[in-house]
């Protein structure tokens, strides 16, 4: 039998060395986490961040739960100040309302940078984004005009009280699940920074309530910004459903006319039967009676 | 001692013996057990069982339709085999019949059991509409236990005269056996009523019987289901509920004729009989399930294959697998052969079938629930999946009891072969009245 020789053992066990390091490293491998931040500020209510996470998958990109994100707000000279922390859903998604900002500060380009962070674990490096945004003044009114009613909305830049022009906006009318567009899909402010969209007529609304919005979608510098503007000229929805939730089926109004009539020829027929039975098992008793008289 | 007086003493009902005391004892022990069962989910609500969102019907409504379809065949062999005038019937109607009545009393039971509110049963009749299958159920099932009455009690008229007679010296039981006969004497006019109506209610049974296991089965059709969404769900419940109903019936028999030695009034010839008729419910009920199960698999959409695929292979492979060949294939197997049909290798393969036939119904109701077309969001992972609870099971224990004890009762207290009809058949009497020789 044939020896191997030495150097055929020392390339075999080579191979397995390196094949074992390519699996330590393989093992080792963290996936790259990829968040993506949104502002949100809807005027007079709340300011809050709108966070994805995401990884690169086999099948693309997939979402990333459960995971802690800790929310710091960037002050001058790049100092942090953390606002708090919060855990991605089921969908990746995390909403983190801003409760504690500080001031904006007065030697950097926007007013408010916001920076997520994820510190890593067992699957995912560490990784961060930030989010930079100014303060924005837009204001919504209803306004008639003609006997029509008009939603009204001004852009005006906080700081100076400068009209902002050229600006898109949206018009929307909230709704429980997709809001309803309002005439054209984007208006673009006037000289004066101004909008009016008519308001169709028609519209419904919960108790006559319509809550219209109007939304400066993803802007670079302000990112998105709502402000509600109510009115009460909408038409309450009314219940024509016949449906009564006690009863079994549809109404009996409802029944067609067939099951009227043949169901209850049978019930009527074989109860008839039915009873008549009884009926002889009393002829029974009494013709005995009859007998003894 | 006459011919007459020793076929009454063979034929009267009889005390129970030791054996019997102990298995009534045994069924009032899982009667109660089962009411105290169901007093706490009436306390608790129907959250201690196991039905949730997916399986809202889970073993009481599999169970009810066991005692649907064992009710049927009872009643169905008793109207056919009277309006036949077949002589070799005689010992087995009864008995049928006593099955009949039990189960469909038991079926009503049950729904109310699986009822949330059982105290609001009046809606049912108050709120109902024609054109829902549940009102279709109720007014059905009410006026199926009104025909198995009276299927069972006409017949009974001149036995129980006789029996007021023969229990001359217990005149507490005496009086009971008389108020029952309806002061029965066997007078011309009294037959020719009797007659007539045993006539009329044997020929409406049998429509009323059909009807019955039809709703039943478009109880479940007429849901857009997986597994119920089917044409020949009416047809297939009456071939299921024809073979559970002589499965019953011959193990029923066969225990009756052990325990009361009856074996000189039914015979193997009985058995052969009986036998014969299991195996062609068995063939017929194996065409029908070769249409539900098989067929659809050629053609099915995924949600269908998905559901036929898990009874196949999947989680409910062994039940399907149990219940078709212990119900379809054993009978038809075992029983075409003549010795197959001997009395105690038939009782065996009945009790394989009822057994079988409980578990089918259990795999018609809920594999299909598990599986809806559109899945339920947002719903604990434990509420995908189903087994019957304790209290559930205590319950659907108790009905089953209920069942047996009703019989237990009507057999101890009734001749379960009908001694005036079997001494006429004799030739021991003519017209009620005992020859003179």
């Amino acid at each position: 039998m044939k020896t191997p020789s030495p150097f055929y053992i020392k390339t075999l066990f080579s191979v397995l060395l390196a094949l074992l390091f390519i699996g330590q490293t393989q093992a080792q491998k963290k996936e790259r986490l990829r968040l993506s931040v949104n502002h949100f500020s809807v005027i007079d209510q709340e300011d809050y961040l709108n966070i994805l996470a995401r990884y690169k998958g086999e099948n693309g990109y997939e979402s990333v739960s459960g995971i802690s994100l800790e929310i710091f707000q960037v002050l001058a000279e790049d100092s942090l100040v953390s606002l708090g922390n919060i855990n991605t859903n089921k969908d990746g998604i995390a909403k983190f309302i801003i409760k504690n900002k500080r001031a904006h500060v007065a030697d950097t380009v926007f007013d408010f940078t916001y920076l997520v962070q994820f510190e890593g674990d067992d699957k995912f490096r560490s990784a961060d984004s930030d989010m930079s945004v100014s303060a924005l003044g837009l204001t919504a009114s209803i306004e008639i005009i003609d006997s029509i009613p008009h939603i009204q909305a001004k852009m005006i830049d906080p700081k100076t009280g400068d009209a902002l022009t050229e600006e898109p906006l949206r018009v929307r009318l909230k709704r429980l699940f997709k809001p309803l567009i309002i005439g054209e899909d984007t208006y673009f402010t006037d000289e004066e920074g101004q909008i009016s969209v008519a308001v169709p007529e028609g519209l419904q609304g919960e108790d006559g309530q319509l809550d219209f919005e109007v939304v400066l979608d993803e802007h670079d510098t302000y990112g998105t910004v709502i402000s509600h503007v109510t009115a009460d000229f909408g038409i309450a929805p009314t219940d024509e459903s016949t449906f009564n939730s006690r009863e079994l089926w549809s109404p009996a109004g409802k029944t067609p006319v067939f099951m009227l009539i043949f169901p209850n020829l049978l019930i009527f027929g074989i109860w008839f039967v039915i009873l008549l039975s009884f009926r002889n098992l009393l002829l029974i008793f009494k013709s005995k009676n009859n007998e003894n008289n | 001692m006459s011919a007459y007086q020793q076929l009454v003493e063979e034929l009267a009902p009889r005390k129970f013996s030791k054996a019997g005391v102990i298995w009534v004892i045994f069924l009032v022990v899982l009667i109660i057990a089962g009411v105290i069962a169901y007093i706490d989910q009436i306390v608790q609500g129907q959250v201690v069982t196991n039905m949730r969102d997916y399986a809202l019907w889970g073993v009481y409504i599999s169970n009810f339709v066991f005692f649907v379809a064992t009710s049927f065949v009872g009643s169905m062999t008793a109207a056919i085999l009277r309006l036949t005038n077949n002589s070799w019937r005689t010992p087995l109607v009864r008995i049928a019949e006593i099955i009949a009545f039990a189960a469909i009393i038991m079926a009503g039971i049950t729904i109310v059991l699986d009822m949330g509110r059982p105290d609001r049963l009046y809606h049912l009749f108050i709120n109902a509409r024609l054109q829902s299958p549940i009102t279709w159920d109720v007014i059905i099932i009410t006026t199926y236990i009104a025909i198995s009455f009276l299927i069972l009690y006409l017949p009974l008229l001149p036995d129980l005269a006789i029996l007021k007679k023969y229990y001359k010296d217990k005149p507490t039981l005496s009086k009971w056996y008389g108020k029952l006969s309806l002061n029965w004497t066997g007078s011309v006019a009294q037959r020719k009523i009797q007659n007539k109506t045993i006539q009329m209610v044997a020929v409406l049974i049998i429509p009323v019987a059909l009807i019955l296991q039809t709703i039943d089965a478009w109880l479940f059709s007429t849901t857009y289901r997986i597994g119920w969404d089917s044409t020949n769900f009416g047809p297939y419940f009456i071939a299921g509920a024809f073979l559970v109903g002589t499965g019953c019936l011959i193990a029923t028999v066969y225990i009756i004729r052990k325990v009361y030695k009856l074996e000189k009034y039914i015979t193997d010839f009985h058995f052969d009989r009986l036998g014969k008729m299991l195996v062609l419910a068995a063939l017929i009920y194996t065409y029908f399930n070769i249409n539900e199960y098989l067929l659809p698999y050629y053609t099915t959409p995924e949600a269908e294959a998905k559901h036929l695929h898990e009874l196949y292979f999947g989680h409910y492979a062994g039940m399907f697998w149990f219940v078709t060949i212990g119900g379809l294939l054993l009978p038809v197997v075992v029983l075409l052969f003549k010795k197959g049909r001997a009395p105690k290798v038939l009782f065996w393969v009945s009790v394989v079938v009822v057994i079988t036939s409980w578990w089918k119904r259990y795999l018609i109701v809920t594999p299909t629930l598990l599986e809806p077309f559109l899945p339920i969001q947002g719903v604990p992972e434990s509420w995908r999946t189903y087994w019957p609870s304790l209290h559930e099971w205590l319950i659907t224990f108790a009905t089953l009891a209920g069942a047996c004890l009703i019989i237990t009762l009507l057999v101890r207290y009734l001749p379960v072969i009908p001694v005036e009809r079997t001494a006429l058949e004799k030739g021991i009497i003519s017209n009620g009245k005992e020859e003179k020789s």
